[in-house]
């Protein structure tokens, strides 16, 4: 028999070049990498301190000396929404943190353990699907109480069950490949298999459920900060703002716009991220 | 005049060429071949011709002309009439080329009311009338079925009558029966055959394999790398093949005729591996699932000795797979008994069935979906090495090394990923990982038919190198007759989840007892256009045989 020559695949494309070839990846990164900065640099860049009142008269509206305007105490707006991206952030961070470690966690272990323990979780898992999220949320810092702390705790929780979902789909589809049978049969046992091959092969999906799933907290805990049920005063939480500014809103509709555009704007670049992301994963994409 | 002629034809993806100046003809009621490995630029030929290309491919230069009609630089909007009533296309998965929410009757009826403008009942009646033609029963019936209600044969012959119900000048048939069961293959040949002959159409077969080549073609062109090598009529081409390549690529395909393994093995004794009894079934009806278990397997018993191969060969169903999953202790739902070294393993659980996984090793059909992706080659092989063995450091690295050399791949390839490889070397990869727990046994299923017929070749005699140098007992689980005749010692032939015929592989393959072994036989497609018109015996092949196996000769076993 006769050799004849092998066709090796060439090196597929990085996932971050795949990604800012995207125009959302691109878009949303600098985004991100903006507001990231401006919550670093937060000290560096904000004229006034952000609880400071009386740094102008209550009220200002926009101008000169206080760019996006004062509030009902004299606190000034820019300040405060600049040191309010570094509260933002830390929730996004900390409530997917609670909701990926825990959901990924069940997801896989019900994807792997099969028959009853399967059935229990995510027949559990769907209960409380089957709420919606602020409700789930809400009923967390009711028993709680109020504080910034355990918004970001309720929000967290709360979407537990939407991850756990991804990550059991994500799992079923990692475990019909052979290759976790070919780990079985080189002598791996359950800690090895969903540590060190499940879950690396699903966190690529998960990545992309993170990313989406980081706007959704910030948005709910900006919902709960605006009944008044997460930040409370005098921190700059931006839902907080946007629900303090509602009172104020016929004589200073500054206070309510900037606070929600700020959200908007961080929502939007994490769901443009999420979706070049979800497609620089897409093998069938083909690596664009 | 030619019903197609493609001149100087070149696409590109990326200013990388797939297709570079290609050229050929068809005429009227002509099949014509075009055949190669994968990356080959087979199937983006057939998709230029639809003019189907993906994204970001282009067609660069050269001409297309269908009925001297040149295609290329016809606007995309005049394709579209063209495709379906002049160009037919027929793909390698039915399934996936049905719509499966839709009724076989309404998909044949859109086509024939789009393209020929009939009416609901007349379009319906001329529907019926070609499954009549594609030889499937009670064409009328048919028409309300569902794609998941038909077999796969069934769906592929649907799929011809769809595509031959509008006449098309030329019909590309990409793979039409790669996905099917050797048997279904030479009746999905035969029927191709007849209806070309019948409706004068033209043939573009697209395929890697040369058995089919060799059954239906008239000329053949042979690709790679985008351009053909050689092109000729069926006959010359086969005999006295021009070019190296060709020659490679016909030497490297099995071949029914082919001499048997002559080596014996070493020693007899007691057998490494004994299935006792084995019975499998699936789909157990429970809470919310009504129906029936399936049986995938009744009543098995096989043996295998110390340097033995034993070639369990069987379509898709006939629960050979299973079988070597069992014996791997993958699936241990099930009823009988295993021995591995005289050693009952039936009911080993926990640590001990870890430990004891070492002795039977497995090699998967599809080498990329069977390594980890995110592993490297040398994380891959440490797995076993280090859970099997109870290797580590320095000891380990020089063992994965010494694997690497003896699957014949080169030392730097550790720390490559399974996409950085190609598919004969993952398969080598999965190879050195089986052989790295040190295994009396190894699994081999169906190793060599996700990949390219040439390296197809070097696999196997890869494994019965390692096997000589060993004593390794190969379990050989696969479809292709061919490729048995080259490596099994003893064949099994397997069909609904029992055994038909057991015997040496002389006994199996040049004494055939069961009537089933011999439509196998009888089914493998030839490489070789001379031996086309052979009579072709075909058994009845209802309902699964029911009857005990008993010897016809000393170690030969036939159901009946």
């Amino acid at each position: 028999m006769t050799a004849l020559p092998e066709i090796v695949d060439r090196k597929a494309r990085p996932l971050w070049l795949r990604l800012i070839r995207q125009p959302g990846g691109a878009v949303g990164l600098t985004l991100l990498v903006l507001l990231f900065l401006t919550a670093v640099l937060a000290p560096i860049i904000a004229p006034f301190a952000p609880t400071k009142m009386g740094a102008g008269q209550p009220l200002t509206p926009p101008g000169a000396l206080h760019l996006l305007g004062t509030d009902e105490l004299g606190r000034d707006m820019l300040s405060r929404l600049i040191y309010g991206a570094r509260l933002t952030l830390w929730i996004g961070l900390i409530a997917v943190g609670i909701s990926l470690s825990l959901g990924t966690a069940i997801g896989l272990v019900a994807a792997y353990a099969g028959g009853f323990v399967e059935k229990l979780l995510m027949r559990s898992n769907d209960i409380l699907f089957s709420f919606t999220e602020t409700l789930i949320a809400l009923a967390f810092v009711a028993v709680l109480g109020p504080s910034l702390t355990n918004a970001m705790i309720a929000v967290g929780v709360a979407a537990i069950p939407f991850f756990a979902r991804s990550a059991y789909a994500a799992a079923l589809g990692e475990i019909a490949k052979p290759y976790l049978e070919g780990a079985i049969a080189a002598g791996a046992g359950h800690g090895r298999l969903v540590l060190l091959h499940l879950l690396p092969n699903v966190m690529p999906v998960m990545i992309v459920v993170a990313t989406l799933g980081l706007s959704n907290a910030i948005l709910a805990a900006a919902a709960l900060g605006f009944l008044g049920l997460g930040a409370q005063p005098p921190l700059p939480e931006w839902g907080y703002m946007l629900s303090s500014g509602r009172d104020f809103f016929n004589r200073a509709p500054w206070l309510m716009l900037y606070p929600g555009l700020a959200i908007a704007f961080t929502v939007f670049a994490f769901n443009i991220l999420g979706d070049a992301l979800r497609e620089a994963l897409d093998p069938r994409s083909g690596g664009r | 005049m030619e019903v197609l002629s493609v001149n100087g034809l070149s696409v590109a993806i990326n200013n990388r060429y797939v297709i570079d100046d290609l050229s050929f003809t068809i005429r009227p009621g002509e099949t014509f071949a075009l055949v190669g490995e994968s990356g080959s630029g087979k199937s983006m030929t057939a998709l230029a011709l639809m003019g189907l290309l993906p994204q970001g491919a282009q067609v660069t230069a050269g001409q297309i002309m269908l009925c001297g009609q040149d295609l290329t630089v016809l606007p995309p909007r005049d394709l579209i009439p063209l495709r379906g009533a002049r160009i037919g296309m027929i793909f390698q998965e039915p399934m996936t080329s049905l719509n499966p929410v839709l009724t076989i009757g309404r998909q044949m009826t859109e086509a024939i009311e789009v393209h020929l403008g009939l009416g609901r009942a007349a379009a319906r009646k001329l529907a019926a009338d070609m499954l009549g033609r594609v030889d499937l029963s009670d064409p009328m019936a048919r028409l309300g079925q569902y794609p998941h209600e038909l077999s796969g044969g069934m769906r592929q012959r649907v799929m011809i009558g769809m595509t031959m119900v509008l006449k098309p000048a030329l019909l590309i048939a990409d793979e039409p029966t790669t996905a099917l069961d050797v048997t279904v293959q030479a009746q999905i040949l035969n029927l191709m055959r007849a209806l070309e002959r019948e409706m004068v159409t033209s043939l573009l077969l697209i395929t890697h394999n040369m058995g089919v080549v060799a059954e239906i073609a008239d000329r053949v062109a042979v690709m790679q790398h985008g351009s053909i090598v050689e092109s000729d009529a069926v006959s010359p081409l086969f005999a006295q093949p021009a070019q190296p390549y060709t020659r490679a690529l016909l030497a490297a395909v099995p071949r029914l005729d082919a001499p048997l393994r002559s080596d014996a093995p070493t020693s007899r004794g007691s057998p490494v591996l004994e299935l006792r009894g084995i019975s499998r079934s699936f789909g157990r009806p429970g809470f919310l699932r009504r129906g029936l278990a399936h049986a995938a397997l009744t009543d098995v018993s096989v043996d295998l000795h110390r340097s033995e191969t034993l070639a369990l060969v069987g379509e898709s169903g006939s629960g050979k797979s299973t079988l070597g999953r069992i014996a791997t202790r993958l699936d241990l739902d099930h009823a009988g008994q295993v021995f591995i070294d005289r050693q009952d393993v039936t009911r080993l659980r926990g640590r001990a069935l870890r430990l004891q996984r070492a002795k039977v090793q497995i090699v998967f059909q599809d080498p990329f979906a069977s390594l980890d992706p995110r592993f490297t080659a040398r994380a891959t092989l440490s797995e076993p090495l280090a859970l099997h063995r109870g290797l580590s450091g320095a000891a380990k690295r020089a063992e994965a090394a010494q694997l690497m050399e003896r699957v014949g791949l080169p030392e730097a390839m550790l720390d490559r990923l399974p996409h950085e490889l190609s598919g004969g070397q993952r398969q080598r990869i999965a190879i050195a990982r089986a052989l790295a727990a040190n295994p009396q046994v190894i699994v081999a299923d169906e190793p060599t038919s996700a990949i390219d017929v040439s390296v197809q070749a070097r696999i196997i005699e890869l494994l019965i190198d390692i096997q000589k140098d060993t004593g390794l007992a190969l379990l050989f689980v696969t479809h292709d007759l061919g490729l048995v005749r080259l490596i099994a010692h003893r064949v099994a032939v397997l069909r609904g989840g029992r055994i038909l015929e057991l015997g040496s592989a002389a006994q199996v393959l040049d004494t055939p007892q069961h009537p089933y072994t011999q439509s196998l036989l009888a089914a493998a497609p030839i490489p070789d256009p001379a031996w086309r018109d052979r009579p072709r015996v075909s058994a009845s092949l209802s309902g699964g045989s029911k009857e005990e196996l008993h010897g016809v000769s000393r170690g030969h076993w036939v159901a009946g």
